[in-house]
Order: C-alpha cells, then sequence, then structure tokens
C-alpha cells in the first residue's frame, strides 16, 4: 500500500488573489516546506504522490519570477515534471503511465492500492470539495453549489438553472411548478437577495419565470445562506444568494458551445497577454426561430389578417481581470440580460394594425480592485452600477369609413442603483478572521410612467399618468470575526448596519448576527444561529410568474422596513470516511411589518399611490430541516426531508385572522441522486414531493347584482378563508443522462418523467350536460429535452 | 390585444393537455343570506335577497329563493319604514333577517349629484342622401357625428365616483329613424384609468365601461371628451312635419357610491381584466369578490343622478335646409 501524501491548502475560492510571481531564497530544503511558502504566496495547491518527493531537497532562489520558472530552476535536475493546472501543480515522473482520479476531502486520507497499481501508479489527479464539512464550520443552514452540481440537477428543457438546483435543499420551495421562484423558510419570492457578485440584481427570470437570469456555463460557484446570514450581507428577509461568474483562465484560449431545444449558449475565455485574462459567456433562446413556421401556417389559414410575434431572451456575462502586481488584481465585468417580446397584427387591407412590444431585464457593470496589504490583510473595493428595466407598449390603429382612430399605452418602470463599497479580510490571528467593510447606495426607483394617447381623426388626447421617482441613499457597515475559540468551539460574530434615507425620512437597521458551534468529536457538531434581517424595498407583484409589469418600491408613507429575527438550531454529523454527512436544523423565524396587497387591491386604479393597495403585517415560520447528504465517490447526492408551518397575519387581508402562507408545505421531501457510471457517462436523477401548496378555493355562489343592465346575472363566487385549502401532494421525478464523446457531451432530460399530473389549481366549470362541477387543473406533463455541447 | 391573449391560451393549451380532471372537494360550507340593493336619490328602495349556494349543485343554483324574511331600513340611524325615499346625503342602513340565517347588513350613504358645469356639442355632418319621389315630401338620410365636451366641476375633499350613462329620444313619428352613433370610449381615456398597461396589452378594453374617478381632477373642472360617431338620421315622409326633428342625447352623469364602483371593477376585473385567467391555472391568487354586505355576499350601492336632454333639431334643420338650398327646394 502506497501512502499518498497530498499537500492541499483550504478551499481554492479565487484564483485573482492569488499572486503568481514567487520570491523564495532556498537551500537543500524539503521540497514539501518549500511547496508550502510557494503555495502561500501563489494560492497554488500541490498535488502529488509522496513517493515522488521522499528524501528530495531542493535548492531555489528567485526574486519576483514566475511560478513556472521557478518551478522548472527547482527540477531541472530531478526526473519529475510538473503541469500548472488552473489552481494546482501536478507533480509527476517524466515517463508517464497512467492516471487516477483520487476526490479529497479535507484532510489526508489514505488510499488503498493494490500491488499492481503501485507499480503503474505514476498521475494523480485530486479534486478537492468545494464545500467545507458542515462540522467543521460556525454556519447553520450554509450552502455552496459549484458549476458541476448545478449542471447535475435535471431541469425543465434541460436549462441547468442554480435556483431550480436550490429547490431541492431542504427549507426551500419552488412555488409555482416549473418557475424559478424560490421561497426560503416560509418567505415571499422578494424576501431574496440575488447577487451577481455580490451586486444585487431585481429581475431574475426569463420568460416569465421559467428559466432563472443565472447563465450556468457561466458560473464558477454560488454561496447560499438561508439560517446564518454573514454580516457582509443584509437586505432581505430570507435567503441571500451570491453567484459567483467565472474568471478567464490564462492558460490558454478555450470554449464551448451548447445547442438546446430552447436555447443555445457560446462560453469563450482565455488569456490576454501574461496578465490578463477573459470570460465571456452569451446564451439566446430560439424560441422566435422555433415560432416562425407555426406563425406561417397561422397566417396561410387567417385570410387578409397577418400576425407576427416574436420572443426571445439574451444573457451576456463577460469579465475581464488583470494583475498589477502579486498584489494586486482588478477585474471589470457587466451583464447584460432582458427579455423581449414583441407582436403585430396587420390586416391586408390596412384598415387594422396593432402592434405590442415588451421589453424588460438587468444590466449591471461593475469594477473592482483586490489587493492585499500584508499577508494577513487584504481587501477588494468595489464600485458597481444596477439597472432593472421594464417597458411596455402596445399601439393600435383602426380606419373607420376614412376616419383614422389610434390609441398608445406605453409605460415604464425602472431601478438605479449606483454602488460603492469596500471589504476588507483581515487574518487577525491563527483561530480570527475579521472581516468588514462599508458601502454606499444611491437608489433610484421609478415605479411607473404611463402615457396614453387617443387620437381620433385631427383630434388628439395625450393623458400622462405617472409615480414619481423615487430618489434614496443607503449606507451600509458590517463587522464579523469568525472566532475559532479551541478545538471544539467556534463563533461567528457580526453585526450589520444599514441607514435608508428617503422622502426625508430615516430608517435605521441594526442586524446582529451570531453562530456558534461546538464540535463534539471529529464526527459530531452542534451549533445555534441568530439572525436578523432588514428590508427597504419589495416587489409588487400581481401573479406568480416573473412579468415586466413587477414593480420594485421602496419603502415610503405609512410603511415600515420590514425585519425578521430567526433563531435556529442544528445537530451534523459526518462518517469516519467523510462521505455521508448527515444534518437536522430546526428554525424559528418571526417577520415584521411585511407587505403585502389588500384583499380588494385591484379596486384601485393600477396607478394610485401603492399605499392605497397594500397593508401592512407580521409573518411566522418555524420548521425542521433534516437532510442525509453523499458527499463524494462516483455515486453521490442526498435525500432532504422539511417539517414546516408557515403563516401571515395583515390588517386588511383575510379580514385581520391569521391565515397559511401560500407555499405553507408541511412535509418536503427532496432526493437527489447523481451517478457517475463512468468517465463519459452520467445519470442525474431529482425526485421531489411536497405538500400541496394552499389554495383559496371559493366552492359557494351568491347572485351577483346587475345594476347597469349591461350583464346577465353574474354568479359571484363567495369570499372565504385565505389559504384555506391544501392541493392535493405534489411530487415529480426529473431525469437526465450525460454523455461525452470526444469533442464534448450530449445532455439528455425528461422533466416529470411518470408524467405525474400534479394540480396546480381548482377551477369552476361545468361538464358535458353542462352542469357545473369543479375541476383539478395541472399544468407541466412529462417534457424530454436533449442538448449539445462542443468543448473546444 | 385578444390575438397576444389567444397565443398565450394556445401555449398554455399545449402545456394542459389534459389536465383538467372533475373532482368534488370535501369541504364544509354554510350558507349565507345575500343582499343586492341599489339605492337611487328620490326613489324607494329596492332590497333583494337571496341565498348562497354551492357552485356544483345544481338545485340549489336554480333556486337560491329565502322565505320569511324582513328588511330592515335605517336612514342617518332611524327606522323607516319600506315607504321612504333616500335623499343625496342620507346614510342608509339595510338589515335583512331570516330564520336560519346570520343577519345581513349592509351600510351606504346616497352621494350628492355633481351636474355637468358645461356642455358643448358639436355636431358634424359626414354625409346626405335626398331624393325625389313622386307623392312625397320629404325623403332625407344623413349621417353624422357629435363630438361633446362635458366640463366636471369636482367637488373638493372629498372621493367621487362617477359613472356617465347615455341613450338617446326621438319622436313617435315612425316616419322618421334617428340614432346617436357607436360611443367612442377609446375617444376619453378616463374610462381606461383603472386597466393597466399589460392588461391593455393583453387585450383588456374599457368597452362598456362608465364608470371612474375623481383621482385624477380631485377638486378641479375636468373635460370629458365624448364622441359618437356615425349617427344616423332618416325621414321618409309625405308631408313634413317639423317635430319630427325633435330628437337627440339624454346624458347622464351619476355620482355612485364606492361599493357601487367597486363592484363594477370587480365585474370588469372578472371579464376583463387577466386576474382570473391567471388564477385559473394556479399562476396568480383568485379574485377575491368584492360585497359590502356581513355576510359577504351581496352589494347594496347608491346613487345620485342628473341628467340632460340634447336636443338635435336645430342641427337637423340646418341640414336639410342646406340640403334643401342645394337642391333648390322651397323650404
Amino acid at each position: 500500500m502506497i501512502r499518498i501524501a497530498l499537500l492541499i491548502t483550504a478551499i481554492c475560492i479565487s484564483i485573482t488573489a492569488a499572486a503568481r510571481k514567487v520570491t523564495i531564497d532556498a537551500t537543500d530544503r524539503p521540497a514539501a516546506e518549500v511547496f508550502g511558502e510557494i503555495m502561500s504566496q501563489t494560492g497554488k495547491n500541490f498535488v502529488y504522490s509522496s513517493d515522488i518527493l521522499k528524501d528530495v531537497k531542493v535548492t531555489v532562489k528567485a526574486k519576483n519570477r514566475p511560478l513556472k520558472h521557478v518551478l522548472s530552476d527547482m527540477f531541472r535536475d530531478t526526473d519529475i515534471t510538473f503541469k500548472i493546472r488552473k489552481n494546482d501543480v501536478v507533480l509527476k515522473r517524466r515517463k508517464s503511465r497512467r492516471r487516477t482520479m483520487v476526490e479529497v476531502l479535507h484532510g489526508t486520507p489514505d488510499i488503498p492500492l493494490s500491488k499492481t497499481d503501485k507499480n503503474m501508479l505514476d498521475e494523480i489527479i485530486v479534486v478537492s470539495r468545494l464545500e467545507a464539512p458542515a462540522v467543521e464550520t460556525a454556519e447553520v443552514g450554509a450552502k455552496k453549489l459549484t458549476e458541476k452540481e448545478i449542471k447535475n440537477t435535471p431541469v425543465l428543457f434541460g436549462e441547468n438553472d442554480v435556483i431550480k438546483a436550490l429547490h431541492l435543499q431542504p427549507g426551500v420551495t419552488e412555488g409555482s411548478e416549473g418557475m424559478a421562484g424560490m421561497h426560503v423558510h416560509g418567505g415571499g419570492a422578494d424576501e431574496n437577495m440575488y447577487m451577481l457578485d455580490n451586486v444585487p440584481l431585481y429581475q431574475i427570470n426569463h420568460f416569465a419565470g421559467l428559466f432563472s437570469a443565472f447563465n450556468a456555463d457561466a458560473i464558477r460557484y454560488i454561496d447560499f445562506f438561508k439560517s446564518s446570514i454573514p454580516a457582509k450581507y443584509d437586505g432581505r428577509l430570507s435567503s441571500f444568494l451570491d453567484v459567483r461568474t467565472k474568471n478567464g483562465t490564462t492558460e490558454g484560449f478555450r470554449g464551448s458551445a451548447k445547442l438546446g431545444l430552447t436555447s443555445g449558449a457560446l462560453n469563450l475565455e482565455g488569456p490576454i497577454g501574461g496578465k490578463t485574462s477573459y470570460s465571456v459567456a452569451l446564451r439566446r433562446s430560439w424560441y422566435d426561430v422555433l415560432s416562425v413556421p407555426l406563425l406561417a401556417l397561422v397566417n396561410s389559414q387567417n385570410g387578409s389578417e397577418k400576425i407576427n410575434f416574436h420572443y426571445y431572451f439574451t444573457d451576456l456575462n463577460a469579465k475581464i481581470n488583470h494583475r498589477f502586481t502579486d498584489r494586486t488584481s482588478a477585474y471589470a465585468s457587466i451583464y447584460f440580460g432582458n427579455d423581449r417580446l414583441k407582436t403585430a397584427n396587420k390586416d391586408s387591407d390596412g384598415d387594422y394594425e396593432e402592434n405590442v412590444g415588451l421589453h424588460w431585464g438587468n444590466f449591471v457593470a461593475q469594477a473592482g480592485v483586490n489587493h492585499r496589504f500584508t499577508s494577513a490583510m487584504t481587501a477588494e473595493f468595489t464600485a458597481a452600477y444596477t439597472r432593472f428595466f421594464s417597458s411596455l407598449s402596445n399601439q393600435e390603429t383602426f380606419i373607420d369609413r376614412g376616419i383614422r382612430e389610434y390609441s398608445e399605452i406605453k409605460t415604464k418602470n425602472n431601478v438605479n442603483d449606483w454602488i460603492a463599497r469596500a471589504d476588507f479580510d483581515w487574518q487577525a490571528a491563527d483561530n480570527s478572521r475579521v472581516r468588514f467593510g462599508a458601502g454606499y447606495t444611491i437608489h433610484s426607483f421609478m415605479p411607473s410612467t404611463t402615457q396614453r394617447t387617443n387620437s381620433y381623426a385631427d383630434e388628439t388626447i395625450i393623458v400622462r399618468d405617472s409615480t414619481r421617482t423615487y430618489h434614496a441613499g443607503e449606507i451600509n457597515a458590517y463587522i464579523e470575526d469568525d472566532w475559532k475559540i479551541n478545538d471544539h468551539w467556534r463563533a461567528n460574530a457580526g453585526l450589520h448596519g444599514s441607514f435608508f434615507h428617503i422622502d426625508g425620512k430615516n430608517h435605521f437597521g441594526i442586524s446582529p448576527r451570531l453562530s456558534v458551534s461546538y464540535r463534539l468529536d471529529e464526527r459530531w457538531a452542534f451549533k445555534g444561529a441568530f439572525s436578523r434581517t432588514t428590508q427597504y424595498v419589495h416587489q409588487l407583484s400581481q401573479s406568480y410568474l416573473a412579468l415586466p409589469t413587477d414593480q420594485w418600491i421602496p419603502i415610503t408613507g405609512k410603511f415600515k422596513p420590514q425585519t425578521a429575527n430567526k433563531v435556529s438550531v442544528g445537530a451534523y454529523w459526518q462518517s469516519a470516511d467523510r462521505k455521508f454527512e448527515i444534518s437536522a436544523e430546526a428554525y424559528y423565524k418571526d417577520m415584521r411589518n411585511l407587505i403585502d396587497y389588500c384583499d380588494e387591491y385591484y379596486l384601485r386604479p393600477p396607478l394610485e399611490m401603492w399605499d392605497t393597495r397594500l397593508t401592512s403585517g407580521k409573518g411566522s415560520a418555524k420548521g425542521i430541516d433534516i437532510k442525509l447528504e453523499k458527499v463524494a465517490g462516483r455515486f453521490t447526492g442526498h435525500i432532504a426531508y422539511s417539517l414546516a408551518w408557515a403563516d401571515r397575519t395583515f390588517k386588511e387581508k383575510n379580514g385581520g385572522h391569521t391565515y397559511p402562507a401560500r407555499f405553507d408545505n408541511r412535509h418536503t421531501i427532496n432526493i437527489l441522486l447523481n451517478w457517475n457510471i463512468s468517465s463519459k457517462v452520467s445519470l442525474n436523477a431529482a425526485w421531489t414531493g411536497h405538500s400541496g401548496n394552499r389554495f383559496t378555493f371559493m366552492p359557494q355562489d351568491w347572485e351577483g347584482p346587475d345594476f347597469t343592465g349591461q350583464y346577465w346575472i353574474a354568479d359571484t363566487p363567495l369570499r372565504t378563508s385565505i389559504n384555506n385549502y391544501q392541493l392535493p401532494f405534489y411530487h415529480r421525478l426529473d431525469l437526465a443522462c450525460s454523455v461525452a464523446n470526444r469533442r464534448g457531451y450530449w445532455t439528455f432530460s425528461i422533466y416529470n418523467a411518470y408524467c405525474h399530473k400534479n394540480v396546480v389549481a381548482i377551477v369552476r366549470d361545468s361538464d358535458k350536460n353542462s352542469r357545473p362541477v369543479f375541476k383539478k387543473v395541472s399544468l407541466l406533463p412529462i417534457i424530454p429535452s436533449v442538448s449539445y455541447t462542443w468543448i473546444f | 390585444m385578444d390575438f397576444l391573449r389567444n397565443i398565450t391560451a394556445a401555449l398554455l393549451a399545449l402545456a394542459l393537455t389534459s389536465c383538467y380532471e372533475e373532482f368534488s372537494p370535501k369541504i364544509d360550507t354554510t350558507p349565507v343570506l345575500c343582499m343586492n340593493s341599489l339605492i337611487t336619490a328620490g326613489q324607494p328602495i329596492e332590497v333583494e335577497l337571496s341565498r348562497t349556494w354551492v357552485y356544483n349543485d345544481p338545485t340549489s343554483q336554480n333556486d337560491h329563493s329565502v322565505k320569511n324574511a324582513d328588511v330592515h331600513i335605517y336612514a342617518n340611524g332611524e327606522l323607516r319604514d319600506n315607504t321612504y325615499i333616500p335623499q343625496q346625503g342620507d346614510r342608509i342602513r339595510l338589515v335583512a333577517e331570516c330564520p336560519g340565517y346570520e343577519p345581513a347588513e349592509a351600510e351606504v350613504t346616497v352621494p350628492y349629484a355633481v351636474p355637468f358645469s358645461s356642455i358643448d356639442c358639436k355636431p358634424v355632418l359626414l354625409s346626405r342622401w335626398t331624393m325625389d319621389v313622386p307623392g312625397w315630401d320629404f325623403v332625407e338620410q344623413m349621417s353624422f357625428n357629435t363630438y361633446f365636451t362635458l366640463c366636471i366641476s369636482d367637488v373638493p375633499d372629498r372621493t367621487d365616483y362617477y359613472r356617465f350613462t347615455f341613450e338617446e329620444f326621438d319622436n313617435d313619428n315612425e316616419a322618421t329613424d334617428f340614432h346617436i352613433g357607436s360611443f367612442e370610449y377609446e375617444s376619453e381615456p378616463i374610462f381606461s384609468e383603472h386597466i393597466g398597461a399589460f392588461e391593455v396589452v393583453m387585450g383588456s378594453t374599457a368597452w362598456n365601461f362608465q364608470f371612474f374617478t375623481d383621482r385624477q381632477f380631485s377638486g378641479k373642472d375636468y373635460k370629458m371628451h365624448i364622441n359618437f360617431m356615425f349617427g344616423a338620421f332618416a325621414a321618409n315622409m309625405t308631408e313634413f312635419d317639423d317635430s319630427a326633428l325633435d330628437c337627440g342625447y339624454i346624458l347622464t352623469l351619476s355620482t355612485v357610491s364606492e361599493s357601487f364602483y367597486n363592484w363594477e371593477i370587480y365585474r370588469w376585473q372578472v371579464s376583463e381584466g387577466i386576474g382570473n385567467d391567471m388564477s385559473d391555472v394556479g399562476l396568480s391568487d383568485p379574485l377575491i369578490s368584492y360585497s359590502n354586505v356581513s355576510t359577504g355576499a351581496g352589494v347594496v350601492a347608491a346613487q345620485a343622478c342628473t341628467s340632460y336632454r340634447i336636443n338635435m333639431a336645430d342641427f337637423l334643420k340646418s341640414c336639410l335646409k342646406e340640403s334643401n338650398q342645394q337642391n333648390n327646394k322651397p323650404e
């Protein structure tokens, strides 16, 4: 048996933060010692088998020289070669025989090899796990997902999706079927902070929410926090999702192109000179192309009426990194994601024409500088601009007996944020890591501006009906200390302070955070956490879809900032071989000053001040999340179970009585299985099942009055308690298979594999004998999809 | 845009293949009293009482009447009998009682009428057709547009809800025929103020919706632009009769109670809004019905109306005069 010695430091997170040039002076020192020093300067991990460096001593002297040159000098007179791969330096003997993949789960594992293998073993590729085991950290309810994990989650239409991957985590509910929304621990859809490299995104969906705005090909990893919230984050009540995009490689040009049923994607990355790298990811949907034959068919049947319909969405992520010195690097990035819908309807005789345009999306631009002041102190300075925009227009022209009638409506809403921020990371002591920082954001909210034009013959009336632009200033500052008290105790204590100024009013938010863990032994840990979060903006949406009419509005008028206090405790276990982990987390969340539409919000004109349509209230959520996970091996995955309660109480909703939240899903089970059958073939399966969503079911009718004589007597549903009915148990299985070939890989996926008709609503209808009946509605049946990704 | 709505429906239909399934939910229900009434200033009060029924119970749907019910009328806090004539500003409370049901009650204030402060009428002749028929003194047809500018002087410091209605009047002379033409809801933006941009995009219109608020002109004057297009007048008289031209428009501006306005907005949302379409497939909350009755069933509304009679005789006469001059006919 050969004992493999591995030297891998903490998880590699940022290539940009790692220096590539080396200064070293070593004479006849053990190679392993020298590697440690180089590692601290470059951030590179050294991967090798112990027999390669047994009793090897090296002499090397370099001052601010590239790593490659230093290593060349070091191994000049040996039979050892090296290869720099991303963040690893892989060492091997000159004669290569065989490659072995080893998965390392923190620490130094023993890997048994046969005698035959002993002679064959030459190169070992070590793959470390990005996420630290839960027993080793202080946080409760934190999750780090890598690009690979996201891509291993089977999803609708094969569109890899960050948020849908998170739906399989305990405590996270998908909301409406197939949609990319997210409800965390009983929270609302607008209570999650979505960030792209730590810059907030307001609109995170495409196609009304069917897909998320995050292109999985552009993602390096994501950090997700739902219970212990790092002090760095605030501004939403329920969760924080920080999507970290890829840095371009300096190892040469490479890329991939993906062709799927619904969209295509192109990713390119590479170096520009020796110090600069770039990364570009572009994704675009095909719906407009796919709809061409359908429209041609419709128009051929339509006679004089011609219809045009174009819809597409686009994402562009572009990032450039530059290393100025060993200590200083910088980056600049942009993200542009938008949905555009255009329709036109025209009579061939020219008497009638209608044009509709919808355009909405996000634009984010940011630039930052990373600087290492000392070996213990680093900082990141960021300037960013994030914009959400939405516009709708409808023009209609009708010519009646020579007289031209024209009507038009145009509406816009947008949010513009300018952000400046400084974040510091200070290794105050071996057992204490302090993070602190401050930022300032200038917000500008334009919830709606609408212009209606009515024209008849020579007369034109234009009415502008707008809310005003709200300007707000927000200051944030935070500090937290991750303190390893001793071998058993670890604490993370922090404080986030915020100041929000709008309409002459000042709002202050003090959000303390505390996480404490007690590690009983190598296998067991127990944790407790408290976090308070404060939210100054909220989203108005009349449906569960992500529509261009959704508005982000700030706290104004009678409303106060929303707050949530959350207490959570957890127990964690990992197996001796670190392949299995079990966690059980319980939480209680108390939410105040929540904002929602009144029962009869629709009675107020859409452009009236939102105060009249909204009501303020409170909510609570509690539950237990249990998760069994296999984190290593060819077969990985997890089984998660959640037991949860969530309710709401609003003065002007449900008569002031408490009612269950729509996504008050008592039981939720998520199973995710990933099986790497071989180096070329992998299978993924995800089964999800949960108690049905709550639904406001109105079984009785009353006779509505006909005061105007314009309608027939209408049967009107009798209002009932909100969310009084629970829909049947929801469950479905999604499958995916990835098959690699020389050029790339195929991905086959099936959504809702056994085609279970999940009930999403109950409607009133009539049977074949015209008798009134209730009917259950289900949405998405089995949907297969395929895509091919070409790697170059 | 109906087309867009149809496309949405088509896409949903693709996804919804065989996705409707009948079922009878098990949920307890208790019928309650339903009370409807539209109280008009200056007219006796009428109240309709019935009860609720379970939607999929066809028997109850056909007969949901109640027996032995009593209705009590309170005006400004005092109990009145059923001959009471409500006045503008009256606070009317109706209480209905029926054995086996919880009482139903509702209160409404009869609004004060707000007359038009000015009315400007501008008829425009579009076409005219005259024919000499032996034995007939007068054969004439014409079409015209009528443009009204109606000024509302809104009362400050209170919220007013308005309803604009119209009808035609004509003489009883069978030899003439008068039509006021089609009313163009699109020509007056105030009728669309309850319609959001997305609803417009999805094809919702203001057609036939007669209600609006003073939200955009509270305490100020507002000029409504009311267009009636392609009105028509036809006369086939053996002997010209001046009274045959006595026809025109009756325009009514009503101030209505908030409950009346809310009920009509609800009705519009059900028939034209997009909320119902989306809630039917589980993509939005169901529309909560509007009611101001304590049981949640029924609407008690009130109104005060001011009507104006716009006689078009002069316009028609001037057209005829011009016509006769052109045809060298004696007037």
